[in-house]
């Protein structure tokens, strides 16, 4: 029976079609790691590709993606309180602190689901762009990355949470994948994109991976190149330093970092990994996720704020983030 | 016909072949339940009849294994493997799984072993009809006409079936809070086609055959155990195979040629929302092979045989992620030599082909026998292997890798088989065989995951070695026959460069057993089959958390014979699975309890009554 109070819980997405995703949990006091605290504490595996985790008070919503649900379990004892089933392809959770949340879902033509809960129902449903993904509040306002999906995408929709409506969409780059916000800004993580011709011998198009600043105020952007054409890499992973004037990115060379004020050149790479998860923690640390294959168990690197390694540790399949309770 | 390359330097390798009265019982089945209830190999089961399934031999991977129609590899161009739910055992005369035959024999690229599937007739017959008509559990149902017309000069064989099931068990889903029972969705399939084949016997001097293999097969593909919603996924397969030969026989020795087309189509689509009206997944899979051999065999005395011959053949494939129209063609010189004497065989092969944008080392295998008395034959094996990448590996878009490096290898293979009982003992027989095996396997291809898509790399130098052991014997006492049989396999496939656990490839058990019991009689047969598969582990570290706990399953068979001279019948019953075994072949995939199928053959022969004229 676990009695967790605080700590860094691990999203490990596991093989597809095997129901192998879990979650570790991590004591960055301790360094302890506790892998699959989900089958551990409920006698049953979690599902298929675990998407991501959020949480709120003291409970977590896992979003499972090929199990088409998502699971609440009680942060303590990780033991599941309930879950909604049935939605297909969900992304990421993001709590309303009022008992509610909004879910992104979908591959191609994506929509946010409002979900319940306490009576574990979806109440609403708006449809937003393509192959939603992660999404952040400010104020009564919701932004969310369109990444595009298995198709294309270069917006963000905005949500207006007292009306349920989209009050704005906002051009970025191509793929935006990833979302974060301080203060009056927002920073999305665009990862560029490619298009061959018919028979796959040409590129016809291709786009850098940027970084888009968005103005709260009045949604004005302004845009920094993080990549380059031809390198063969399109970032996913984005994460505010505890400062909230630093950003962390990944990129072909490992992780690196830019001042999020974007007038500057991207120093780095800081860390000299090619990375499947990228977050940071309120003390300024770093964690980045290893994910050597996809039937094999992956590795956790937790670096100070000087890009020192401070610890490791396995963690389970595919990890691809992290969330801390503290 | 004269006998094929297999048959003749057969020594040193390990051979089991179904008989007639398996053939018939799992007829209207499909050869992935055949070879899963009777074989301790492991056999992968993606979930119930109709599912998709594949055999690993001897610890090597499903597309490291050949399925042969009529001496043809009917493996998928793209991807190597061999759908087993797409074979009816019943379209065949003969079928039998090979471990350890050489690759030089054929050029098959087989690492594993060979499944032979083959027609041949039988020129004493004039006229032979069976129906196999059977009703099982979840909406199956299952027919197959076969026909064989002709006389010592020509025969036309012609097999119609169809199979279909709903699929629709219970399960429990241990996915799922609760562990609640489950009945599985989405998961119906239909597979119907024809076989036909025509043997010509010209004064035993000329020999022409030829035959057609049509089939289609539907298939939903239900979600995974845990999942909470229905499946959307759904695979339609059709094939066209024809195939035709000559041989001229001389005095000592004979030609032969032969040609085969294969015409094969995929169409697997799948959607997000089963609402959606479009598919988020479309794919199309055209390819078109030709392949043709010509050989000479020539028997030198009564102790030596040699042969030689030539290989060549092509490929096009048509598929979108190719980006383009794909060719590629294959040639090949083989040669061989058998020395047999009372007490000892020896065979020699070699092989040398060229591929498009590869040149294979010359293959090449010693095997044979030594008879160290009336019951004891030892037996041994030294060969290499070498396999051509797949299409998808060069090709696909993104990630294929036109210079990934083939894989390749060597074996050896050594045992003995051991009479038990005298040999002047004629109405009981027991008997045993033992093989022990070993193998590597340098530059083994496997997808794995880069930035943004996936791609083959040779990525894994494995070492597979083991045991195949087999006991089995029988009892005629008066009109009733006992028969019994066990297999026990020890596999240990290693990969030496995994980075972490002890490298077990997936799914392969370190221990397999089967065992079987049967009692004959004139107008009755049981048996009883049984089968244990050890603890496999579903991911490459040998994470325990993943791993598959060992199972159990047991079979019964019971039928009843009816009808004399021309014309006879037989019901049987089978049950499967008899006592509810909860267990997953590959992890998270449904498979069935109990369940059960009642079957009718009627066959009408007027080769029998000739006979008894003749006699």
């Amino acid at each position: 029976m676990f009695h967790f109070t605080g700590g860094v819980f691990i999203v490990n997405e596991g093989k597809f079609n095997s129901n192998t995703g879990s979650i570790s949990h991590y004591d960055p006091s301790s360094g302890k790691m506790i892998g699959d605290v989900f089958m551990q504490a409920n006698g049953r595996p979690l599902g298929d590709v675990v998407q991501s985790m959020a949480i709120t008070g003291d409970t977590g919503v896992i979003v499972v993606n090929n199990s088409q649900k998502i699971e609440m379990v009680n942060l303590r004892t990780f033991v599941s309180i309930g879950s909604v089933t049935g939605i297909d392809y969900p992304r990421h959770f993001l709590p309303l602190g009022d008992g509610t949340g909004l879910l992104t879902a979908g591959s191609f033509g994506g929509s946010v689901y409002r979900i319940d809960l306490k009576t574990l129902r979806v109440t609403d449903t708006l449809a937003v762009g393509n192959g939603p993904e992660t999404l952040v509040r400010m104020n009564n306002r919701v932004y969310v990355v369109n990444s595009g999906g298995w198709t294309i995408d270069s917006t963000v929709s905005v949500i207006d949470l007292d009306t349920f409506s989209i009050i704005d969409t906002i051009p970025v780059g191509d793929q935006p994948a990833d979302i974060v916000c301080a203060g009056n800004d927002l920073w999305v993580l665009c990862s560029g994109r490619v298009l061959y011709n018919d028979d796959w011998t040409q590129v016809i198009y291709e786009s850098d991976a940027q970084i888009t600043r968005i103005s709260f105020s009045d949604h004005t952007t302004t845009s920094m190149i993080i990549g380059q054409k031809g390198d063969g890499y399109n970032p996913r992973r984005l994460a505010l330093g505890n400062d909230g004037s630093t950003l962390y990115f990944d990129e072909a060379g490992g992780v690196y970092r830019v001042e999020a004020d974007l007038t500057t050149a991207p120093e780095g790479p800081v860390i000299r990994k090619r990375v499947y998860g990228l977050e940071t923690d309120r003390y300024g640390e770093l964690y980045t996720f290893i994910a050597p294959g996809f039937d094999m168990n992956g590795y956790m690197l937790r670096y100070n704020m000087n890009g020192m390694l401070v610890d490791s540790a396995t963690v389970g399949i595919a990890p691809n983030g992290a969330v801390s309770w503290d | 016909m004269v006998s094929t390359r297999h048959i003749l330097y057969h020594e040193g390798t390990v051979s089991w072949k179904y008989d007639s009265a398996t053939l018939s019982r799992f007829a209207t089945a499909d050869l992935g339940q055949l070879l899963s209830l009777t074989l301790p190999y492991p056999v992968m089961l993606y979930g119930p009849q109709g599912a998709l399934s594949g055999i690993l031999l001897r610890g090597s991977a499903s597309n490291q294994t050949t399925v042969a129609w009529n001496g043809f590899p009917i493996n998928s161009a793209t991807t190597g493997t061999t759908d087993l739910s797409l074979i009816t055992p019943g379209l065949s005369d003969g079928v039998s799984v090979n471990a350890g035959v050489p690759g030089s024999l054929f050029g098959y690229g087989n690492v594993g072993g060979v499944i032979f599937l083959e027609n041949h007739p039988d020129f004493i017959n004039r006229l032979n009809v069976t129906v196999h008509a059977g009703m099982g559990s979840f909406g199956t149902r299952q027919a197959l006409l076969g026909t064989k017309l002709g006389n010592e000069a020509i025969q036309a064989h012609f097999n119609v079936f169809s199979r279909t099931s709903d699929n629709d068990f219970y399960f429990r889903d241990v996915y799922k809070p609760g562990s609640p029972l489950v009945q599985l969705d989405h998961s119906r399939f239909r597979h119907a086609g024809f076989s036909q084949g025509t043997f010509l016997n010209l004064k035993g001097e000329h020999q022409v055959e030829a035959g057609i293999w049509y089939q289609v097969k539907e298939m939903e593909i239900p979600s995974i155990m845990g999942a909470t919603a229905t499946g959307t996924a759904f695979q339609k397969d059709s094939v066209f195979r024809m195939y035709a030969g000559y041989t001229r026989r001389y005095n000592r020795s004979f030609f032969r040629i032969r040609s085969a087309v294969f015409n094969e189509y995929i169409h697997y689509t799948d959607k997000d929302d089963p609402l959606d009206a479009f598919y988020s997944i479309d794919s199309r899979i055209r390819t078109l092979q030709l392949m043709n051999i010509a050989e000479y065999r020539v028997y030198l005395g009564d102790h030596l045989v040699a042969d030689a011959g030539l290989t060549a053949g092509g490929v096009t494939a048509r598929i979108q992620s190719y980006g383009q129209r794909t060719v590629e063609t294959k040639y090949g010189v083989f040669t061989g030599l058998r020395v047999a004497y009372p007490r000892w065989t020896t065979n020699l092969t070699m092989l040398k082909e060229w591929v498009t944008h590869y040149d294979p080392p010359v293959q090449t295998a010693l095997n044979g026998t030594y008879k160290w008395s009336d019951r004891l034959v030892m037996k041994a094996k030294l060969s290499n292997h070498y396999r051509i990448p797949s299409l998808n590996d060069k090709y696909w878009i993104p990630g294929g890798n036109p210079d990934i490096r083939p894989e390749k290898g060597w074996s050896i293979d050594a045992g003995f088989s051991l009479g038990l009982l005298p040999s002047r003992v004629s109405h009981a027989s027991l008997g045993m065989d033992i093989t022990a095996f070993t193998s590597t396997i340098i530059d083994w291809i496997q997808w794995i995951p880069g930035t943004d898509y996936w791609y083959p790399e040779n990525y894994l130098r494995v070492w597979a070695r083991g045991i195949e052991s087999q006991l089995s014997g029988h009892l005629q006492t008066g009109r009733m026959k006992l028969e019994g049989e066990m297999n026990y396999f020890y596999t240990r496939s290693q990969n030496r460069k995994v980075q972490q656990g002890d490298g077990q490839l997936p799914y392969v058990p370190f221990h397999a057993l089967t065992s079987k019991i049967s009692v004959i009689t004139d107008r009755f047969f049981f048996a009883w089959q049984g089968s244990v598969t050890g603890k496999r582990f579903s991911t490459a570290d040998n994470s325990e958390s993943y791993s598959l706990q060992p199972y159990y399953l047991h079979n019964l068979y019971a039928g009843w014979k009816a009808g004399k001279n021309s014309l006879a019948g037989e019901i049987s019953v089978q049950v499967n699975n008899l006592f509810n075994e909860q267990y997953e072949s590959i992890r998270a995939h449904a498979m069935p309890g109990t369940h059960i199928l009642i079957q009718v053959v009627m066959n009408f022969s007027n080769t029998r009554s000739e006979r008894k004229q003749q006699n």
